[in-house]
């Protein structure tokens, strides 16, 4: 059984053939398994499509330059979460990690001579200083996190659960420091807002901002530590079987420390971007991030399984929401409405992966 | 390292089965069949409850001033000027986006892209 | 207890009314035809071996039975009418129980919870109490009959394997099942064990319950059945009367070829002493000071019943285990092997017993298997060649002889065997010079078996220590050099592979328990 099992073809032909080839009831049970588990690509496309007819402007270069924005900003924190994902564990810390490195950017990058600025006798800190501190802050915080799930074995649901309030705490104070009092942080220094925010280049007279070759860039580095490093293939290999890998020689505590260190670092780099992109920060800022991020991963095949998970899904993912996010915007359905849109997403997409889980056992 | 609560010198089976997540799960490929369709259902359920109950709403906070009603409006649109508020002793400057009152709202110009609050601003 | 006889009854009355019958069952998954018309004929008061080599289709066909899978073809009849059960709780509900090869059994809940779960008797049939003392009296009375002594009110978890599997069977039994199906029911059991097991299976049958029993075991099959039915490839290929058949026609059955030699010829040398380990002592376990040498080119067996600390002492000298006290010595030289890592850096490489649980990466394909323990050696910088990890994987299909279309196939759809053979694989590329093997050949078919002693023997000849753990008394016979033996977590003896028995072994096996 398990050697015709293995026969396969390639390529798309291959298939074609190989599904040309089934009875007429695997032929119905293979079309239902290709409906269901692309169940939510299908729902998106087609709610897409509507939203298109109804709305024309949707599809405008300005809007899809602002999807392409939108996703970019929203992509290195998924890039994060999804290795947490593929340790089948999760970081729900990132949103209120993002919002602490946001005003800590925020604060040492205020313009000179601004009325409210939180340190008045700092001058303007260079940008690759302020990069460094976010990237050490959000290592630590991911350090913790990890340290916390490899060591002691606690789920890392309750792990980040208790540092996203610890974090929250943090960010709340520092706002206190000096003579701010709590307010939001703006007033930001143009060398910073140009280096975010800045104009890329203009297709069309739309200006594509700069933060999105950034997140290209980050991609790319994921992309290689995922696939072309051995840290990467520690990694979905502590995430398929821990304990194999641990008989195997696999150093299972620094994998997963790693792991989240890196997802810290990619939170840290979200927040130099989003400082900037919306250009005032405050204790709300990055609240619920991560629920995108873990819908966009779940979404893009990153499975809860374990050991599974590509980076190309991850931006599709994120694409996906963001796409559907703009669309219904484009409707005038309200922001706080499409929180109940993202729920139900988690929950289809973990139900679509369960499924694929159980159809393969 | 290894937890071995098994001291006692049994062999145990082992508590961590491959499958991540769903390593408990035992129910059967139809079940989850009809979990993904339901899912669906409701997914497309509350997306066509959410357009159907479409517009964006705008509160106005008077900061003290008399009450002003909130209006909903659709993407892309402007906000009708509501009443201007009033306050014993206080002159109304015009909406501002934040209660600092530093980014006036233009209700000429400017469109609504999601429900927010419009703060009065007042001078004496 | 009284000790029935043991001995197959020789008359089979072929007269026997069939109590369960399949008839050309279909089972088809996309792109594999898993069943293909087989048929199984279970008489009353026999005992039914289902014979063939993994993935040969007969969990496949009990799943059909139970209702885990929708048969696609075939008629299932019991006691003479159609039946389709909709999952096992229906079946056991109905008389047709079976024991799990994994007992899925909620430990930490005592023996007669587990018994009478979903059915509590209740004080009263309209009150929502449970009876406790009806519970104790129905439980002790089912024990009893079965001759199990156990105390029903015994905490599973702190019960062995063995007697978890009674409870199983006595739940069975209390359903008043008529036919039991039994899946691979001794592989963690010990020779008296097994006994008990079979007096109870004997029982069984002459109560006039149908037996479906599943094992790779051959010598038990022989002497436990009635009716043999052996599948191959998803196809029903005989089934004969037990004690017509041998256990050479039944391997040939079940490989469609016949194998003269279940192992391969010894001519490995042994040379100079490699390994030297000194008064091995764990923290959490009872493997006490054991001290033994091991010499380049030598298969060394160990011996012993399940919980005699053989995996223990491993998992120590590999160091996955908290360690107590003990020294190791390699070519002369102390080494600590503190975690798996030291332990690869000093050339030892661990196959584990559980291969689902601690071998394999399920989800990942083969390469990937193959190279995590050694991607050290594919990194130019921090980046890794895949042109050379091909290369390395591909040695080690080519070598291994694992029966696969190519490197991206995920391991979890290859055979037991196959899978056995990449990790196998997997430890030869970082290069070892010690290989600590545990039960290399469980849940492996005939074919592969002879396969992977080969390599074992290749291995020794290559100047290699192996040091292998196995429960099959004849595998260690004819496969090592030296057999420990070890009992309660100590040393109980050292025997030579060729002037030693299984007597003898056992003998030492049961010095310390």
């Amino acid at each position: 059984m398990s050697e015709i099992n293995v026969i396969k073809r390639k390529g798309i032909s291959g298939r074609i053939a190989e599904f040309k080839e089934k009875s007429p009831s695997e032929k119905r049970s293979a079309i239902a398994d290709v409906l269901l588990n692309n169940a939510m690509y299908i729902v998106i496309v087609i709610a897409v499509i509507l939203i298109a007819i109804k709305v024309p402007a949707f599809l405008s270069l300005s809007s899809v330059i602002n999807i392409v924005s939108l996703t970019a900003a929203k992509l290195p924190i998924a890039l994060g979460i999804g290795g947490a994902i593929v340790l089948t564990g999760t970081d729900i810390s990132a949103g209120r990690c993002v919002g602490l490195t946001a005003c800590i950017a925020a604060s040492l990058l205020q313009m000179p001579g601004y009325a409210n600025k939180m340190f008045p006798n700092l001058g303007v800190m260079p940008l690759v200083y302020v990069l460094l501190i976010l990237l050490a802050v959000g290592a630590l915080i991911g350090f913790i996190n990890g340290l916390f799930v490899a060591k002691f074995k606690l789920h890392p649901f309750i792990v980040t659960l208790s540092t996203q309030l610890i974090v929250f705490g943090a960010v709340l104070m520092y706002l206190m420091i000096g003579t701010n009092n709590g307010q939001t942080l703006s007033g930001l220094d143009a060398s910073y807002t140009n280096f975010v925010r800045g104009t890329l280049f203009t297709i069309g007279g739309v200006a594509v901002p700069k933060y999105v070759l950034y997140s290209i860039i980050l991609t790319a580095i994921m992309w290689v530590i995922w696939n072309k490093t051995k840290f990467g293939k520690n990694m979905f290999a502590v995430g398929s079987n821990e304990e194999a890998a641990n008989v195997s020689g696999v150093n299972v505590f620094w994998t997963i420390v790693t792991v989240f260190v890196l997802a810290g670092m990619m939170y840290g780099i979200t927040g130099f971007i989003e400082g900037a992109r919306i250009a005032s920060c405050s204790a709300n800022t990055g609240l619920n991030y991560e629920c995108d991020a873990i819908a966009a991963c779940v979404i893009g095949g990153v499975s809860f399984v374990g050991g599974t998970g590509k980076i190309s899904g991850i931006v599709i993912g994120v694409l996906l929401l963001q796409i559907i996010f703009v669309g219904l915007n484009f409707l005038s359905v309200s922001a706080n409405m499409l929180y109940i849109i993202k729920g139900v997403i988690i929950l289809v997409a973990c139900a679509i992966d369960m499924r694929k889980y159980l159809a393969r056992k | 390292m290894r937890d071995n609560e098994n001291s006692g010198g049994m062999p145990q089976l082992p508590e961590r089965k491959p499958g991540g997540l769903y390593r408990n799960v035992n129910m059967s490929v139809k079940t989850a069949n009809m979990l993904v369709i339901a899912g669906i259902a409701l997914l497309i359920i509350c997306m066509v409850f959410l357009i159907d109950h479409n517009g964006f709403t705008v509160t106005f906070d008077t900061n003290g001033g008399s009450y002003v009603e909130s209006v909903k409006v659709l993407h892309g649109e402007t906000i009708p000027e509501p009443e201007p508020p009033v306050r014993e002793g206080w002159n109304f400057t015009g909406w501002y986006l934040d209660r600092d009152c530093k980014n006036k709202w233009d209700m000429q110009n400017d469109t609504a892209t999601d429900s927010f609050t419009l703060y009065a601003g007042w001078e004496k | 207890m009284e000790d029935k006889q043991i001995k197959k009854v020789n008359e089979t009355p072929e007269n026997k009314p069939a109590l369960l019958r399949m008839e050309n069952i279909d089972k088809v998954f996309p792109g594999v035809k898993a069943l293909d018309g087989v048929s199984l004929t279970v008489r009353a008061g026999t005992v039914h071996a289902l014979m063939g080599e993994n993935g040969a289709g007969k969990s496949t066909l009990m799943k059909c039975l139970f209702g885990v899978y929708s048969k696609d073809g075939g008629k299932i009849f019991f006691e003479g009418r159609e039946i389709n059960f909709k999952n096992s709780k229906e079946a056991l509900e109905n008389g047709v129980a079976m024991v799990h090869q994994e007992l899925n059994q909620a430990l930490k809940r005592n023996v007669m919870d587990n018994m009478w779960l979903g059915r509590f008797p209740k004080i009263w049939d309209h009150l929502p109490f449970t009876s406790e003392k009806k519970m104790y009296e129905a439980t002790k009375a089912v024990f009893d009959e079965l001759g199990i002594d156990v105390n029903p009110k015994t905490v599973m978890s702190t019960m062995p394997v063995s007697q978890r599997q009674m409870v199983e069977i006595a739940k069975a039994v209390s359903y008043n099942s008529k036919v039991i199906v039994f899946d691979e029911p001794t592989s963690s059991l010990t020779e008296e064990e097994v006994e008990h097991l079979f007096r109870i299976i004997n029982m069984l049958r002459d109560r006039g319950c149908g037996i479906i029993y599943i094992s790779h075991k051959m010598e038990e099959i022989l002497r436990i059945s009635d009716d043999v039915t052996i599948m191959r490839d998803g196809k029903w290929i005989a089934t004969k009367p037990a004690a017509e058949l041998t256990m050479n026609e039944i391997i040939k059955l079940m490989v469609g070829r016949e194998l003269t030699n279940r192992y391969p010829p010894k001519d490995n040398k042994i040379g100079d002493v490699l390994l030297e380990v000194d008064g091995m002592t764990a923290e959490y376990s009872k493997l006490n000071d054991v001290s033994f040498k091991a010499r380049r080119g030598e298969i060394l067996g160990i011996a012993g019943l399940d919980g005699s600390g053989r995996t223990e002492l491993l998992e120590n000298l590999f160091g996955v285990a908290t360690r107590r006290s003990g020294a190791i010595k390699l070519d002369g030289k102390p080494i600590k092997n503190r975690n798996s890592r030291e332990s690869i850096k000093n050339g030892f490489a661990l196959l584990t017993e559980e291969r689902r649980a601690t071998g394999i990466f399920g989800i990942l394909n083969i390469r990937e298997n193959t190279t995590i323990s050694s991607l050290d050696k594919y990194q130019t910088g921090p980046l890794l060649r895949k042109k050379k990890m091909k290369e390395s994987t591909d040695w080690c299909i080519k070598s291994m002889r694992v029966k696969t279309p190519d490197q991206e196939t995920k391991i979890r759809t290859l055979s037991g065997g196959n899978q056995q053979k990449v990790i196998l694989g997997r430890w030869l590329l970082t290069d070892p010079t010690v290989l600590l093997l545990d039960e290399p050949t469980r849940g492996i078919d005939v074919g592969a078996k002879y396969e992977i002693y080969q390599l074992i023997l290749d291995l020794a000849k290559k100047g290699k220590t192996v040091i292998m753990v196995s429960s099959e008394m004849p595998e260690l016979l004819g496969v090592c050099d030296r057999i420990l033996v070890m009992s309660g977590g100590k040393l109980a003896g050292e025997v030579d592979a060729a002037k030693t028995n299984q007597e003898e072994i056992m003998a030492l096996a049961a010095k310390y328990v």
